[in-house]
């Protein structure tokens, strides 16, 4: 607490003994006469050394009018001259100003503690760390600053973008906990200002994180953010930014070319594949070419028009139109401004912040407005101290554009690789994407039915998504000292979180239209009846959470018989959240005067598309919700330090939820840590003059996660039914009853070491951790009578294991100085007993599955056996010899017989970052690594469409006559669809390598020179995702990002500091 | 003074909310969720038809000899499984889990979830009448879901033997850790047919959707169940009383039979007045295959008169012929009770117990109803044809809906009409004998390791 430790006035006694006349004892000590050890003393600028252990120093004085100055990180700084030391019998009063300790401080978000008598794994980002990448989310920040904290990529990264040393759950909440200002913090990230963020502490191990009870078990991300400091005179900050971004390079996406694809197509056409399409009831779209291949084949067209037509589809790539016409250089803003200050009993920091970011995706865009007040007064002396926070963020998205992999046919196939979506003078061209153009062409001479073509570009122009988000936050806290010592302190914390989702599809948009024409009905008369009017079709979304949090607690410090300093804390939290949901749908809407028409969404309508189809029904967008969650916690904690030389710490938590039922809760387990550090360096004996600091820290406890899909109770999840048959209201049970459910727990030992040479030029810890994960929630069989054939229960455990370490080194002071700072994290984890074992395709074919003895996301592959010279088959092996019955090889595969290559995670990453500095000229470059894991390059799926869908270039590489198998492993095009000739090949070892690489991540140069009086400027420039250094892998194609490289961005910005 | 008043404040809001605790912590997590205990809660569980109840088991479907499979049709199956069953293979699973087997004991933990949470309830709610008729509807979907295991996983039932052949696991309890071994076949039928009993005394006349039992449904089944049994006296009782009830029949003759789908849409009219109780069979890929087709003797025995002939079946390719005749009205297998069966089995039951007259006029009663009207439909002469007689027009009015494995496990044990089935597939043949052990499906590999309970020998 930062206000606990602002109220804790300590007192600073000089105790003065002349040994000679040129000779003075200095004894340091606060006002509970406790020593206080390790004070610098100095004369002038010199220093003439620290106090022992017992708080004194020998001094020697020069003269009377010399200035002495007493330094010491937990006080403030005085000076005295040496005769006013002399005349100084009695004690000297120091007030001691937290905020203005050079001391890293860290915030668990229930304390603040001092970094040399912390026992945890703690990390601490400074704010001008933070404030070296360039952005509009505070998270983005993290990447390449934690050591053991990883970004992840591929599967699980959409719901787990983060982990802090590795996941240990299955399927359980696997982010991190992120508080904010002291409470945890559920809404969008986006809301929170990088600008307005003072510093973040990672908290990684027990030690630190367990106090967050049963959320800390993935770590705990604190995020701290700004207040004006005491007595201080007004500041102004501004800070603005703008940032260009390069939209993807389409053209290094491996993709089939157009030629290639009419040829397949060509190919497929002749075997009659399309036969049935043609044919369909349903109108199955069909690419140009095959319109074309169709007309040729019933001499509707002459061969020399047929050819030349075919040529000219061929020289079209869809990806050239979109990235000319879908695409744009995307253009982030930032501007914040803050004006801080504060006198003796007052402080304030008011900030406001404009973001507006143009996406590479032309017509998506951010505007993000945040206002910040914060005040904090002392009242009564400085007895009684009352905080208050004021957020706000307003979001606006705008998601009008058209994402490359949402051009789709009805089928799902993705659209053909020669479509064109503009002609030559830029005018919107019509894709086939549903229906067959025939179809088409003969609907839109039906009177009354509306235009039935999809033109994409101008969808992009009629397009109007948007999703609005206002985030308030108030925190109010108070602090009241009732004895010294001892505190007693009541926060409160209210947040409100509203979220508008907007979706018009326009009465000119293909969606629309196409619903409308679909339900039409011609009349005998010719007359149209239209179940769905005409008219826009408006989907609404709107959420709100609001969450209540109440903490209060005590605290006590006291420093006992000089030495021993305790401090204890112990509180009781309450934590209410409520998020409401609702959606509607209105048909037939008019933008202009918002009305809405209603629809028959009872009845059953016949499809104009296929009149066979009769049961087809308006699609109801109704919905709601209504979550609760809540906790009640108790907590303490205690600190105890001996002469700086020895700290334990020690935190116990009982938390309580509405998730299990009174039953379950009233069974909990309090979870505990303790932990342990010594101060080596600080020791009489020890004898390296070198090292200023050198510390072992250890620590051990508990800390748990929350599964929220279960329960104890039989819960059933009630449906309107409105999409079944019988159309009653039916419910669905989720969970069979389970009274033996529990919080997850997690068990983490952490020994570290914390080094410093004298002279600050190499400093850096080394840490080793194991962690345990303990009655996670995870599938067991259980016999299918019992209605249900797996249970899921607290019955899974993983194991992890791993080093942290983080290395900083500094050479040079005055004009020209360098410093490195260097991170290497190496981890192992596993899930251990594992009752279900998938089939052996499962786990080649998806990540994030458990399996015995094995990392969760590890990477399978099968035995890559060679192509038929005959055939181009893949082959495989079966009873000793060789074989091509796909579904008996694959389905002959247990899961101990796939090839196991490795986790698909990084064991191995870290980053390093050189800053080089002349005068005020700054560089910095970041370049990071990731080794130790694997990946499944992409390449041709046939599948059961022959790869139409995938579209791979390595289509191109096939195996196409007798020889060609002594240099392609790709197999022929296969005769009949085969799902496991394909699988055999898509899932073999020789598409799996290892995907460790390193890559030059950005480049900060800034320049700062002074203005008139105090202001100061600061000019920067910032490059990100500049490249890849190095990959492992054979095809060298970058093994995160294969067909979506993260877009490179280019900042230049100006600070100002008035 | 002020110290102490500060810590007498924040002690009391320290206890006080203890003291709320309980309400506090409560509250349901989802509004959407919700722990089964109303009469509300209760009836939406049954009412889980669209993924949970009125389904009933496929693979017998697969076995039995009224569909083939065309040229490359196997290899279309989308499931192993499918394939095993059709080639009679005497493993079926191979260890995976088996759809028929899961489906219909889900559908008992939902009903077992019902009747304990009704046992539950407060004596005052005891005496509503939601809670004998929700009482009845679980009883009547649990006894369904027996009688369809039964039929799958057992021997057909001969009374002799039945108190030693193997039946099902009977669970009834919803306790994931209790071990169910396999009642006996006397015990799992007596458990059915008692089920069922008590269910027809619980069950409304009416009720809003004919997804959910009526008592007529349990009238019907109580029939169906007492045919398999033998106990033909019962079965006619039984399918008196249902005709009593209800004895409206479609006439084939206001159909157009040419369209896709001859019979009306179901749901949401229900306008089929033949259906006493809608399920339909576990979708499986055999179903709707382009590929499957009707046996061309079945197709051949139904006269051109006979407008089944074309309310069934559409020429697929050049004389094989699709079925296409659900009561579903769509592409959905029916499998549920219907009037039709009740006819046929008082006139099944009337020629076994020698009331000849009786049966063909209730054949004839239906039979109107599916020729052409002013067409004569052939007339039994001999009184020892019209058993025969009956039973093949009972294969040919209930094609399609799930009855004929059953049918033929029972018949098999009557020489006169037992059979050997046989099946050519690649150019390999395939027989399925009279009475084989592969009449009676394999219990999943999971059940027989998880609960040690006696595997089928196949």
């Amino acid at each position: 607490m930062r206000g606990l430790v602002l109220m804790c006035f300590l007192w600073v006694a000089f105790g003065l003994s002349a040994l000679a006349q040129d000779k003075v004892m200095l004894r340091v000590e606060d006002d509970n006469k406790v020593a206080v050890v390790g004070a610098t003393v100095k004369l002038n600028s010199r220093v003439l050394g620290q106090t022992d252990g017992s708080g004194k120093i020998d001094l020697e004085f020069v003269g009377l009018n010399d200035t002495v100055f007493v330094q010491h990180i937990n006080f403030l700084q005085r000076s005295f001259t040496v005769g006013s030391l002399r005349q100084m019998a009695g004690l000297v009063v120091l007030q001691r100003n937290y905020n203005l300790l050079d001391e890293v401080v860290l915030s668990t978000g229930y304390q603040k503690l001092v970094a040399s008598k912390s026992t945890g794994s703690m990390v601490h980002l400074e704010n001008k760390l933070l404030n070296r990448r360039v952005g509009t989310n505070i998270i983005d920040r993290l990447q390449d600053v934690v050591p053991g904290l990883i970004f992840n990529r591929g599967a699980g990264a959409q719901v787990n973008p983060i982990s802090i040393r590795g996941q240990n759950t299955i399927y359980s909440n696997a982010t991190p906990l992120i508080v904010l200002d002291n409470f945890p913090y559920q809404g969008e990230l986006n809301d929170i200002n990088p600008n307005d963020v003072e510093s973040i502490t990672v908290l990684k191990d027990a030690a630190a994180a367990a106090i967050w009870g049963v959320r800390a078990g993935n770590g705990v991300i604190v995020i701290t953010t700004k207040l004006g400091k005491q007595q201080s005179s007004l500041k102004v900050g501004f800070n603005a930014n703008v940032t260009f971004v390069d939209p993807l390079d389409r053209f290094v996406q491996q993709r089939m070319s157009s030629a290639d694809y009419i040829d397949l197509e060509q190919l497929l056409f002749k075997r009659g594949y399309y036969t049935a399409s043609e044919n369909s009831v349903n109108r199955t779209p069909l690419s140009p070419a095959l319109e074309l291949l169709i007309a040729s084949r019933d001499g509707k067209m002459s061969e020399q028009d047929f050819s030349r037509e075919l040529a000219k589809l061929k020289s079209y790539d869809i990806r050239n139109d979109y990235q000319r016409y879908f695409e744009r250089t995307g253009i982030n803003q930032q501007h914040a401004l803050n004006v801080s200050g504060g006198g003796l009993n007052y402080q304030f920091y008011l900030s406001s912040g404009f973001d507006r970011n143009l996406s590479t995706t032309r017509g998506n865009e951010l505007s993000r407005v945040t206002l910040n007040m914060v005040n904090n007064l002392t009242f009564l002396n400085q007895r009684l101290e009352i905080g208050t926070k004021l957020f706000y963020s307003g979001i606006k998205s705008t998601l009008n554009g058209l994402e490359f992999g949402d051009m789709r046919m009805i089928t799902g196939q993705t659209i053909y690789p020669y479509a064109q979506l503009a002609d030559d003078n830029g005018n919107a061209l019509a894709l086939t994407k549903d229906y067959r153009s025939t179809f088409i062409n003969q609907a839109s001479g039906v009177a009354g039915l509306l235009d039935w073509r999809y033109r994409p570009l101008d969808e992009l122009n009629l397009a109007d998504v948007s999703v609005g988000q206002n985030d308030l936050r108030v925190n109010l806290s108070a602090k009241y000292k009732i004895l010294t010592g001892l505190y007693a302190n009541v926060l409160y914390l209210y947040s409100r979180n509203h979220k508008l989702d907007h979706t018009l599809y326009d009465s000119q948009s293909y969606y629309t239209r196409d619903l409308v024409n679909r339900f039409s009905i011609v009349n005998s008369d010719g007359s149209i009846t239209r179940p769905i009017p005409l008219g826009g079709i408006l989907d609404k979304g709107n959420g709100v959470v609001q969450t209540n949090n109440l903490r209060g607690q005590l605290s006590y410090g006291k420093c006992f018989l000089s030495s021993h300093d305790v401090k204890v804390l112990a509180g009781y939290e309450i934590y209410d959240s409520n998020s409401l949901g609702y959606a509607n749908r209105f048909y037939g809407y008019d933008q202009e005067h918002a009305l809405s028409q209603t629809v028959d969404y009872a009845s059953n309508f016949v499809s104009y598309v296929n009149s066979q189809s009769k049961s087809n029904r308006i699609i109801s967008r109704d919905s709601q919700s209504d979550l609760t969650d809540r906790y009640l916690s108790m907590f303490a904690t205690i600190n105890y330090d001996f002469k700086d030389l020895y700290s334990f710490s020690g935190s116990v938590r009982k938390d309580e939820g509405n998730l299990f039922g009174v039953n379950a809760n009233q069974r909990g387990i309090p979870l505990f840590s303790v932990g342990a550090s010594w101060n080596i360096a600080n020791e009489s004996f020890f004898n390296f003059p070198m090292l200023s600091v050198l510390k072992l820290r250890m620590s051990y406890g508990t800390s748990g996660n929350v599964n929220k899909s279960l329960s104890s109770y039989t819960t059933a999840r009630y449906n309107s039914g409105a999409s079944t048959e019988s159309k009653l209201p039916y419910a669905q049970i989720l969970n069979p009853p389970n009274p033996e459910l529990r919080w997850e727990k997690i068990k983490t030992s952490n020994l570290g070491l914390d080094f410093m040479l004298k002279n600050g030029s190499l400093s850096g810890s080394l840490e080793y951790y194991h962690k345990a994960g303990m009655d996670l929630i995870g599938d067991m069989a259980v016999a299918a009578s019992t209605g249900t054939s797996t249970f899921r229960g607290n019955i899974a455990n993983t194991k992890g294991w791993g080093f942290d370490a983080q290395l900083h080194l500094k050479f040079g002071q005055g004009a020209l100085s360098w410093a490195g700072d260097v991170l290497i994290s190496y981890q192992k984890e596993k899930v251990g007993d594992y009752d279900i074992s998938r089939t052996a395709a499962n786990y080649v074919s998806s990540l994030g599955i458990p399996l015995a003895n094995h990392p969760l996301y590890a990477i399978y592959s099968y035995p890559w056996v060679g192509l038929e010279a005959t055939t181009g088959d893949p082959l495989g092996k079966l009873d000793g010899g060789l074989s091509k019955d796909y579904t008996k090889i694959l389905s002959a595969f247990k899961p101990a017989d796939l090839n196991y290559h490795g986790s698909s995670r990084p064991t191995i990453f870290g980053a390093v970052r050189n800053g080089l500095r002349y005068r005020s000229l700054e560089l910095s470059v970041g370049i990071n690594y990731r080794l130790g894991y694997y990946f499944r390059k992409n390449s041709i799926a046939y599948n059961t469409d022959f790869g139409l869908n995938s579209q791979h270039s390595d289509f191109a590489q096939r195996w196409q006559k007798s020889g060609d198998e002594l240099f392609t492993q790709v197999p022929s095009l296969p005769t009949t669809a085969n799902i496991g000739r394909s699988n055999i090949y898509r899932y073999a070892d020789i598409l799996v390598d290892r995907a460790d690489h390193v890559r030059l991540q950005d480049v900060n140069l800034s320049y700062q020179f002074k203005g008139k009086g105090k202001t100061i400027f600061k000019v920067y420039g910032y490059l990100d995702n500049i490249g890849m250094l190095w990959t492992a892998n054979k095809w060298k194609v970058d093994p995160d990002f294969e067909d979506n490289r993260p877009p490179r961005s280019a900042s230049l910005g100006l600070k100002i500091d008035l | 003074m002020k110290n102490i008043w500060i810590l007498i404040v924040v002690f009391c809001l320290t206890t006080l909310q203890w003291g709320c605790k309980k309400d506090f912590l409560a509250l349901r997590p989802d509004k959407a969720l919700t722990v089964p205990s109303t009469f509300a809660d209760f009836r939406a569980l049954l009412d889980n038809s669209s993924e949970v109840m009125n389904y009933e088991p496929t693979l017998g479907t697969v076995s039995m000899d009224d569909f083939y499979l065309g040229e490359n049709g196997l290899q279309g199956l989308s499931t192993a499984l499918e394939q095993n069953a059709y080639m009679w293979a005497s493993d079926i699973a191979q260890g995976q889990t088996l759809v028929d087997w899961n489906r219909m004991y889900q559908q008992v933990f939902y009903c077992n979830v019902v009747l304990e949470g009704l046992e539950k309830m407060d004596k005052v709610l005891k005496i509503d009448q939601n809670w004998g008729q929700i009482k009845g509807a679980a009883l009547f979907y649990r006894a369904s879901a027996f009688y369809n295991l039964v039929q799958s996983f057992t021997t057909a039932y001969r009374k002799e033997t039945a108190k030693s052949d193997l039946g099902i696991p009977l669970r009834i309890d919803s306790d994931l850790n209790l071990i169910v071994k396999r009642a006996s076949l006397e015990e799992s039928y007596q458990r059915i047919v008692e089920d069922f009993k008590l269910a027809a005394q619980l069950l409304p006349k009416n009720e809003l959707m004919l997804t959910r039992p009526v008592k007529n449904a349990a009238v019907a089944f109580l029939s169906r169940v007492h045919l398999v049994m033998g106990d033909y006296q019962n079965a006619r009782i039984y399918a008196e009383q249902s005709l009593k009830e209800n004895a409206s029949l479609l006439d084939y003759n206001s159909l157009n039979l040419t369209a896709v789908r001859p019979f009306p849409v179901f749901f949401p009219n229900q306008q089929n007045v033949e259906v006493i109780f809608y399920s339909r069979m576990i979708s499986f890929s055999y179903l709707n295959s382009a590929l499957t087709y009707v046996d061309p003797v079945l197709y051949d025995s139904y006269q051109s008169d006979d407008l089944r002939k074309k309310a069934f079946f559409v020429e697929r390719t050049a004389s094989r012929y699709g079925f296409k005749g659900n009561y579903s009205g769509s592409s959905t297998f029916f499998s549920g009770l219907s009037t039709r069966e009740m006819y046929l089995i008082k006139a099944e039951c009337a020629a076994r117990l020698g009331d000849f007259q009786e049966a063909r006029s209730t054949l004839s009663a239906l039979l109107t109803k599916r020729y052409k009207s002013g067409t004569v439909f052939p007339v039994i002469s001999r009184d020892d044809d019209v058993l025969s007689s009956v039973l093949a027009e009972r294969r040919k009015e209930l094609v399609g809906t799930g009855q004929r494995w059953a049918d033929l496990k029972r018949l098999n044990l009557d020489t006169r009409f037992a059979r050997d089935l046989t099946r050519s597939i690649n150019g390999i043949s395939y027989v399925l004998a009279a009475n084989d052990k592969r009449y009676v499906f394999p219990i999943p590999l999971n059940e027989i390791l998880l609960t040690g309970i006696q595997q089928n020998e196949r």
